[in-house]
């Protein structure tokens, strides 16, 4: 009885299709991903994809490619905005910096920063670059960093926030 | 009072089939037995087989009113039929008249106390959950409900059978009722017990420890089986010791119908059909192998354990479901939560020291469950009887008995244990004159209900009063069901506004027994854990895919792709869906294509179905070997893998491909992740997916982890909320 019913091993599973593809536009939720985000906000986290750092405070450093997500609920007369800061520890080093942004791969503005300080942003967006309810990826590129004697860390400017405003 | 005579009838119908079969049984076998052990051995062997006939009955789908009661009056008439022409049977050793008169004045308040109970409207958790939910499933659809999935279906439910004779002619009382009838048979028979083997003061002390102990009490007067498990298991125990007096080798047919009852109440109790083996090995002279006698043992046990055992096999194809899933893989069951349930019965909950335990199911009952009774704070004195072979043995088997409480932390696991445990306490302090009516008086008054209040926790689990209005239904029988189940007071929305095929998903368990509809119940099922696992996404950020993991790799050409975890870990790994690519481009999902994954390859198609309110998941610890594989059916090129899911810390992953020998090449372990872009009106998909599956109803309990959300973005979910009880409310899925 017993090697008759260990013998059974239970059922095995075997092998199935490609099930029904879901639709993906259900709609919207409450809360979650904005169109803008201060980096002291506790859910900041949350809207960086890539090389910005972690810890939490008014600002937070970019690292060479940075990237923030975004999600904005009204297309139409959109515009980008972000404060930026170049601090005088690194421009000693780098001198002027131009830091260049995008969506979603698109180039959409640049910066020059010729002094240390804060700078800000504020481009419209042409029309169509932005879908009600659907992500977008905002990167930022620098022509210069500045690498960090100690532990290799390379530094490009510091972030603010970022987002867009109607 | 009409309103309590259906319920009697049923009561009494189902006891008296039992006893006429067992009757019809031992007169075949001619077991000589006492008047009095003749009786109660009667009864217990007949519910036996009554379980037995209903089983069958239920297979075929016949378990209906007609057949119980045709069955059954040939049964009882072909008893009566019989009686006469028997010899009579002797009466057992007379026991002092000062000790029946004890035993009865105590016997007789309790008998009252828990009569009064069982006969009043059910209301016990499990009672009025599982145990007469799946009974009233069995008389609607007369006999099982295959495709009804459910942990507590799986068990073996022996007891189960004798409620649906009884449920059928009288409802939820008399199903109580007829476990009210186990635990009156249990003293009378340890009573018995004792006058045949000589210590009749010892067989009385310990009956009255026994029918007074506070959770026996309640779990008795309800509609569970843990004194059906203690009085069957005590009967196999007894005529261990007439065989082992008598040689009587038709006892053992009796012993093994017994012993295999006890398993088919309660998978616990297969304990009775080792002991008894090992004791009958024990008990035969040295030289000689007693094959003949643990053959006729087992045979007879295997009457009524097998029926159980293959109805699972069959059905579930894990013969000792909801358990052994490791090695009964199957798609009802998830390995990993049987190890959640288990453990989770294994731990006290809220007890910091171990040299709490003892007060807390003696005393306080808060931690546990209910208790035992004071009287068993001396249960170390038990000891003494080491002295005597009849001591002895007592302790062996409440030791073995015991083992159950090991796993399962209620002091109701303890309940089979406590007749041999207050037996040899007896013998133990028998001979101290005065010591035992003392003892049996203070467990009485200690048990009684008005007084159990005083001293125990306000939550210990026990007889609170004796509801002599309701069970004589005075009071009506709604309005008592609505002060003790809240949930009662959704029956009348529940079986107007939904239809009757309806499906409801519930976090909690539900009054099943009194709700006509099918509920899911989130921890119970495969289906529940799914529908859980749904909800959770949306409110819980561990539940869902929040990251997007890429595996990057040189151009291959390949038929097949699977993603392996080679780490070992206490989490699950899930995968909300898996995407291959070509330079930048997903390949898309065709036709040709096939799925597989270890374990739980039954939902590898929920991490390939586009939707994040899904995900597949392994449903148990990570352990290496673990994967989800694609066979594309015909050579396709890629250079990436993407794993959109929740984070893992434990997990490690490697992706391999098919190379052209048939095995399985390593292609990277090296990943990057970034977070997942999860899609809007994830609520919705959730719902969505639930009622895909056929469920189209959430009830929910306020303090269920995702009630805050659900009322206030009841839109965003795509629910529309039918009614509100306090504390509870039911929406069903646009």
């Amino acid at each position: 009885m017993a090697a008759l019913l260990l013998a059974s091993c239970g059922r095995q599973p075997g092998r199935y299709p490609v099930p029904e593809q879901r639709s993906l536009d259900l709609g919207v939720d409450p809360g979650g991903i904005a169109a803008f985000i201060t980096m002291a906000d506790p859910v900041a986290d949350d809207y960086i994809v890539r090389d910005v750092s972690r810890e939490r405070g008014v600002y937070r450093w970019a690292f060479v490619h940075p990237e923030l997500r975004f999600r904005v609920q009204q297309a139409g007369s959109v515009r980008f905005t972000a404060e930026l800061g170049v601090p005088e520890v690194t421009f000693k080093v780098t001198g002027p910096v131009r830091i260049s942004y995008a969506m979603d791969g698109k180039p959409l503005g640049s910066l020059y920063c010729d002094h240390p300080g804060k700078y800000e942003v504020a481009k419209p967006v042409p029309d169509g670059w932005v879908q009600p309810n659907q992500y977008i990826h905002v990167t930022f590129e620098t022509d210069r960093k500045w690498v960090s004697p100690d532990d290799g860390a390379q530094l490009t400017f510091l972030l603010f926030n970022a987002g867009f405003t109607q | 009072m009409p309103a309590i005579l259906p319920i009697l009838f049923g009561f009494l119908f189902t006891v008296g089939v039992s006893w006429a079969l067992g009757v019809l049984l031992l007169n075949r076998l001619r077991v000589f037995l006492y008047r009095e052990e003749a009786a109660l051995f009667a009864f217990v062997v007949g519910a036996a087989l009554l379980s037995l006939a209903t089983f069958v009955l239920c297979v075929v789908q016949q378990a209906r009113p007609g057949l119980f009661l045709l069955g059954g009056l040939a049964a009882i008439a072909a008893a009566v039929y019989q009686r006469p022409s028997q010899t009579p049977r002797p009466s057992l050793p007379a026991v002092s008249s000062s000790w029946m008169s004890l035993f009865f004045i105590v016997f007789t308040a309790f008998f009252f106390v828990y009569f009064i109970n069982a006969l009043a409207p059910e209301t016990s958790p499990d009672g009025s959950g599982y145990h007469l939910g799946n009974v009233a499933r069995f008389r609607q659809h007369h006999g099982f409900v295959w495709d009804y999935h459910s942990m507590y279906s799986y068990l073996s439910q022996g007891m189960e059978m004798l409620f649906l004779v009884a449920f059928t002619l009288g409802r939820h009382s008399a199903a109580a009722l007829v476990h009210f009838a186990f635990q009156s048979a249990l003293p009378l028979l340890i009573v018995c017990y004792g006058r045949r083997f000589d210590f009749p003061r010892a067989g009385v002390f310990a009956a009255l420890l026994v029918y007074a102990c506070p959770v026996a009490g309640k779990a008795g007067a309800s509609a569970y089986n843990d004194l059906a498990v203690a009085t069957t298991v005590f009967s196999v125990f007894y005529l261990l010791q007439v065989w082992d007096a008598t040689r009587e080798r038709t006892l053992l047919i009796l012993m093994g119908l017994l012993a295999g009852f006890a398993f088919s109440v309660k998978y616990t109790a297969v304990l009775a059909l080792p002991f008894a083996a090992a004791f009958l090995w024990w008990r035969t002279p040295r030289g000689r192998r007693p094959w003949r006698e643990v053959g006729i043992l087992v045979s007879a046990a295997a009457v009524l354990m097998l029926p159980w055992i293959l109805r699972n096999w069959i059905w579930l194809g894990n013969p000792l479901a909801p358990f052994a899933n490791r090695w009964f893989p199957n798609p009802y069951y998830h390995e990993g939560m049987e190890q959640l349930y288990l453990e989770d019965l294994r731990h006290y909950e809220g007890i910091r020291h171990f040299w709490q335990i003892p007060w807390q199911i003696a005393v306080r009952g808060r931690f546990v469950g209910g208790t035992i009774g004071p009287v068993f704070l001396l249960a170390p004195l038990a000891l003494l009887a080491l002295r005597k072979p009849a001591g002895r043995r007592a302790l062996v088997a409440a030791a073995v008995f015991a083992i159950p409480a090991y796993f399962n932390v209620g002091s109701r696991f303890l309940i089979p244990a406590l007749p041999f445990l207050s037996l040899a306490l007896g013998m133990a302090l028998q001979n101290l004159q005065g010591i035992l009516p003392v003892l049996a008086l203070g467990q009485a008054l200690a048990g009684w209900p008005d007084m159990l209040s005083l001293y125990s926790d306000k939550t210990n689990w026990h007889l609170g009063s004796i509801p002599v209005a309701a069970a004589l239904r005075l009071k009506a029988e709604p309005v008592f069901l609505k002060e003790h189940l809240p949930d009662y007071a959704l029956k009348p929305a529940l079986e107007t506004l939904l239809p009757s095929r309806a499906k409801v998903f519930s976090l909690d368990t539900r009054a099943e027994a009194y709700l006509n509809r099918t509920f899911v119940i989130a921890y119970e099922s495969v289906l529940g854990n799914l529908g859980q696992d749904m909800l959770a996404g949306p409110v819980d950020a561990r539940a869902r895919a929040t990251l997007h993991q890429r595996f990057r790799f040189l151009p291959v050409t390949t038929h097949g792709v699977r993603v392996v975890q080679t780490a070992s870990g206490q989490d699950f790994w899930t995968v909300s869906e898996m995407r291959v690519y070509s330079q930048g481009r997903e390949l898309p999902r065709s036709s040709p294509w096939r799925l597989s994954a270890w374990p739980n390859g039954w939902q590898v198609q929920l991490a390939f179905d586009n939707c994040y309110a899904t995900r597949w998941s392994s449903w148990q610890a990570l352990s290496p070997g673990m994967f989800v594989e694609i066979d594309f059916g015909k050579p396709e090129v890629l250079d990436e893998v993407v794993l959109e899911m929740a984070y893992a810390s434990q997990a490690k992953l490697q992706i391999e491909v098919l190379g052209e020998r048939g095995r399985w090449v390593p292609l990277s372990d090296t990943s990057e992740i970034v977070p997942l872009d999860l899609p809007a009106g994830v609520r919705r998909a959730a719902t969505r997916e639930l009622k895909a599956r056929g469920i189209s109803y959430l009830l929910i309990n306020d303090t269920d982890f995702l009630a805050d959300d659900m009322r206030k973005y009841a839109t965003f979910w795509g629910l529309t909320e039918l009614t509100a009880v306090p504390g509870i409310h039911l929406y069903q899925i646009d």
